[in-house]
């Protein structure tokens, strides 16, 4: 019994007729076996299948039916292609073995109130069936059959008063010069589905007007205005009033590959994944070079995970960032994750870690379609002072929701990934700041683990260096934490000069 | 037509699903052949779930029945259910499921091919990942298809009557414990007064032995069954909550009413081996918090298991010396040991490591 045949069943009282369009390889046995477990007024088989192929097939139900063996609809016909007459009222659709894009698309003059499909992933993709058919459809669930693997389903239903598929919001706090780069590259793709919500953190540029000229283009483009209160409060504002089913956050300092959202959409509505992610490429300002940031995007993430093992992985081992990635609506509502809005920097870190807790499906698109600029002034990443202390702040936070929920395997990946976060910082930080940041960072790893424990564990997960760290936070040895640091400029200056 | 002319009768628990119920009651409104009534139990939900039932209730009254009672889990509002009955035959639906529309007309062409009566009536229901909307297979469909359609291809045929006197009885205990996968006869029920155990999660489990062990000839239906939702918030299967604790608790209830009625040795290392699953299920789904509580519990019911039992349960099933490992620590004092996962994994790592070198 196939999804389709659930579908049907599950609705029978709505759907009552059905356009059924089947391959050539159509077998007698699978048109029996579908109609035992519908209950259908109208049947209408359709498709690549010969008519005499067809009119035999009728036969043996007909046959099986006086017999008492099986219901069948009351009316059972064949119609070609060519002269397909569907019914007047609300019919389904249900294609199967249509293997080519051919076949497909010249079905897209009907207007189905529903449409099934069971596709293979080789031959055309559940997303531009989905394009073609979702005007006048009530719902639509498109099955993707795969090799090795398991089968994606596509469930999309429409929904009553609007046609938003994907929010993309954009923070935005002086950063005028940017803003052109960026916006072109996202409305490149020029689906009616997305809407781009700029969110005016009360910049004292020009950024407003800038978004405005394009807004008076492309009515996708819209303008949120709001008081200045951090990078936290205009992401969190924008979710609050994004109407997308899925949601996406970009930096409107940096800039897209014009196919990102379009593989990350297709990629994650294909299997109705919670999160679908790609990586990013670095990009240097000064000369124009941009490079690839190595990341997890590879097997077995750009399969589609459900296990929640791999998903939790991620936490420790994916780098934090939570633009070029697009997150469902109905995850964040549901676990109620939203941007700590006191958080003025690092604000990425609590979210992603967060919805990577909370996703029960994961896709990665395996490239690097983010472009991520480096070496912009008064940027986040080059902070070296105290202001790396919020992630004291942040981790507190994420004990209070992640470490309650008491999940064993989960609180291990939290404690992976504060060790790594607290080792990023102690290189990056400035000598005089390192004792004092130790202190804390050894409190803070000590809430979510035994001493033994967590050194064994970070061993195993992140390697030697990272324990290194570890032990030296942990007994207190700061003089080391300070040489390590100076041992790391070094390397970093010889990397420079070679 | 009248109640008292009807076959089958569906006993729906509902304990707040106001999103689920309607789809629920409405795959009973519109089966292909009416001939069942459905009684609702609200067992005292504190959202809409009441309000939609009783709705139902009104405009169907010869279709539909609702009650109403404090909350005090499914298992009671079932024992609710069961004392109302007036049909020949009842089974129980989950208020988040949904019933397949030939179901009631499956059962009756079933039952017509068989002149004696059956006592139970096994159904071969459908898994829906709501998560992934992706349809799985049930978990024992193979094994039920072994018992009772022996050799058959898809055709649908008659299904084989096991009688207590089969070889292959026992393996009827393997099936999954759950109650709503079977169709009753009331008055087998009423013979060896089938209760379900009230304030208590999984109770499945101990009627799931109990209603086997007395049955005397069982039967199938392959073509048709309820479908059941996975992934949903709420389930007890799937959140991580105290509720597990209860496992012990029940298998010792299970053990006990077993060697009481002087059960087969091999009976109860059937038993054992669906404790075991549960066991193992149990260990790695549980919070940290509960854990070592949960494992108490498990050593208790492990430690008042008799050897022989055991024995018996190893010469059955050809256990490894995985399972070996496992029912040790759980007898003996050590039975903390197992309560990290990284332990638990690193162990068995080591275990394998050792067998390889033993076999090389």
């Amino acid at each position: 019994m196939s999804e389709i045949e659930i579908f049907l069943n599950k609705n029978h009282t709505q759907i009552r007729k059905v356009v059924y369009c089947v391959g050539s390889e159509y077998q007698s046995w699978q048109l029996r076996e579908f109609l035992d477990h519908t209950d259908l007024d109208e049947l209408i088989l359709t498709g690549l299948i010969s008519k005499t192929a067809a009119s035999k097939m009728i036969n043996e139900q007909r046959e099986r039916a006086a017999i008492g063996k099986q219901h069948i609809p009351n009316v059972l016909c064949y119609q070609s292609l060519a002269e397909l007459t569907p019914p007047q009222d609300d019919y389904a659709l249900v294609f199967r073995h249509l293997d080519e894009p051919n076949d497909v698309f010249p079905l897209s003059h009907l207007t189905p109130a529903y449409v099934l499909a069971e596709i293979q992933s080789s031959d055309i993709s559940a997303h531009t069936t989905w394009e073609k058919f979702r005007h006048c459809c009530k719902h639509i669930q498109i099955i993707t059959r795969r090799t090795n693997q398991r089968n994606q389903v596509l469930d999309w239903e429409k929904a009553p008063d609007n046609n938003v598929e994907l929010s993309v919001v954009f923070p935005m706090y002086n950063v005028e010069k940017y803003l052109d780069q960026c916006i072109q590259s996202v409305t490149a793709w020029d689906a009616d589905y997305i809407e781009f919500l700029f969110v005016n953190d009360g910049s004292p540029d020009n950024s407003r007007e800038v978004v405005l000229k394009y807004a008076a283009k492309d009515p996708r483009v819209k303008l949120l205005d709001k008081p200045n209160g951090g990078c936290a409060s205009a992401r969190q504002w924008g979710l609050e009033r994004a109407k997308g089913r899925y949601v996406g956050f970009v930096d409107p300092d940096d800039f897209i590959d014009e196919s990102m959202f379009r593989k990350l959409l297709r990629a994650a509505m294909q299997g109705d994944y919670d999160i679908s992610y790609c990586g990013h490429k670095e990009y240097y300002e000064s000369t124009g070079d941009s490079s690839n940031a190595i990341d997890l995007v590879g097997k077995p993430y750009c399969d589609g995970v459900t296990d929640t093992g791999l998903i939790r992985d991620l936490i420790a081992f994916r780098r934090v960032s939570i633009w070029r990635a697009i997150y469902k609506m109905e995850m964040i509502r549901e676990n109620n994750i939203h941007f700590y809005t006191e958080i003025r920097r690092f604000d990425d870190l609590p979210f992603f870690v967060e919805t990577m807790a909370a996703a029960r499906s994961v896709i990665s698109v395996p490239e690097y379609l983010y472009y991520y600029r480096l070496e912009r002034p008064g940027q986040d990443v080059s902070a070296n002072d105290e202001r790396l202390y919020v992630h004291f702040p942040i981790f507190e936070h994420l004990n209070d929701t992640i470490a309650s929920q008491h999940n064993a395997r989960l609180t291990d990946m939290l404690q992976v990934c504060k060790v790594g976060t607290h080792r990023y910082a102690l290189e990056k930080i400035l000598p005089q700041y390192i004792k004092e940041y130790a202190i804390q960072a050894r409190k803070d790893i000590a809430t979510t683990g035994t001493f033994w424990r967590s050194l064994l564990l970070i061993r195993r997960m992140s390697g030697k260096e990272h324990a290194r760290y570890y032990w030296a936070i942990m007994t207190r040895n700061y003089p080391k934490l300070k040489r390590m640091a100076k041992k790391k400029v070094l390397a970093e200056e010889r990397k420079a000069k070679w | 037509m009248h109640n008292e002319n009807k076959l089958l009768t569906f006993i729906i628990p509902a304990y707040n699903v106001e999103r689920y119920i309607r789809e629920c009651l409405d795959s009973l409104l519109h089966q292909t052949v009416m001939d069942h009534k459905v009684i609702v139990v609200n067992d005292g939900s504190t959202d809409a779930t009441g309000v939609i039932a009783k709705d139902y209730a009104e405009k169907y009254p010869d279709l539909f029945s609702y009650y109403e009672q404090e909350n005090q889990g499914q298992g009671a509002a079932r024992n609710l259910g069961l004392n109302l009955l007036n049909t020949p035959y009842v089974t129980f639906l989950d208020s988040d499921d949904w019933q397949d529309c030939h179901f009631v007309e499956r059962l009756t062409q079933e039952l017509s091919y068989h002149d004696e009566p059956v006592d139970i009536v096994f159904t071969l229901p459908w898994v829906y990942d709501t998560q992934t909307h992706e349809n799985l297979e049930w978990r024992d469909r193979d094994l039920l298809l072994q018992l009772f359609y022996p050799n058959s291809g898809y055709e649908s045929v008659a299904s084989a009557v096991l009688t207590k006197a089969d070889p292959r009885w026992m393996e009827m205990y393997s099936l999954e414990a759950s109650a709503c996968r079977r169709v009753f006869r009331t008055q087998f029920l009423k013979e060896i007064n089938y209760r379900f155990p009230v304030h208590t999660k999984w109770e499945d489990v101990a009627p799931h032995f109990t209603s086997i062990h007395h049955a005397q000839r069982c039967i199938a239906l392959k073509s048709s069954g309820f479908c059941y939702r996975i992934n949903t918030a709420g389930q007890t299967t799937s959140g991580s909550s105290a509720s597990r604790l209860n496992v012990g608790p029940v298998f010792a209830n299970v053990f006990k009413i077993a060697e009481e009625e002087g059960w087969d040795k091999a009976e109860i290392a059937y038993i054992l081996k669906c404790f075991r699953t549960f066991t193992d299920w149990t260990v790695t789904v549980t919070d940290q918090v509960y854990i070592l509580p949960v494992l108490e519990s498990l050593h208790n019911v492990y430690r008042t298991v008799s050897k022989r039992y055991i024995k018996e349960y190893r010469h059955l099933f050809h256990v490894g010396m995985r399972d070996r490992i496992v029912i040790f620590l759980l007898r003996s004092p050590y039975y903390a040991l197992l309560k990290d996962y990284r332990i638990r994994r690193i162990g068995l790592r080591i275990f394998e490591r050792i067998k390889r070198r033993i076999k090389g």
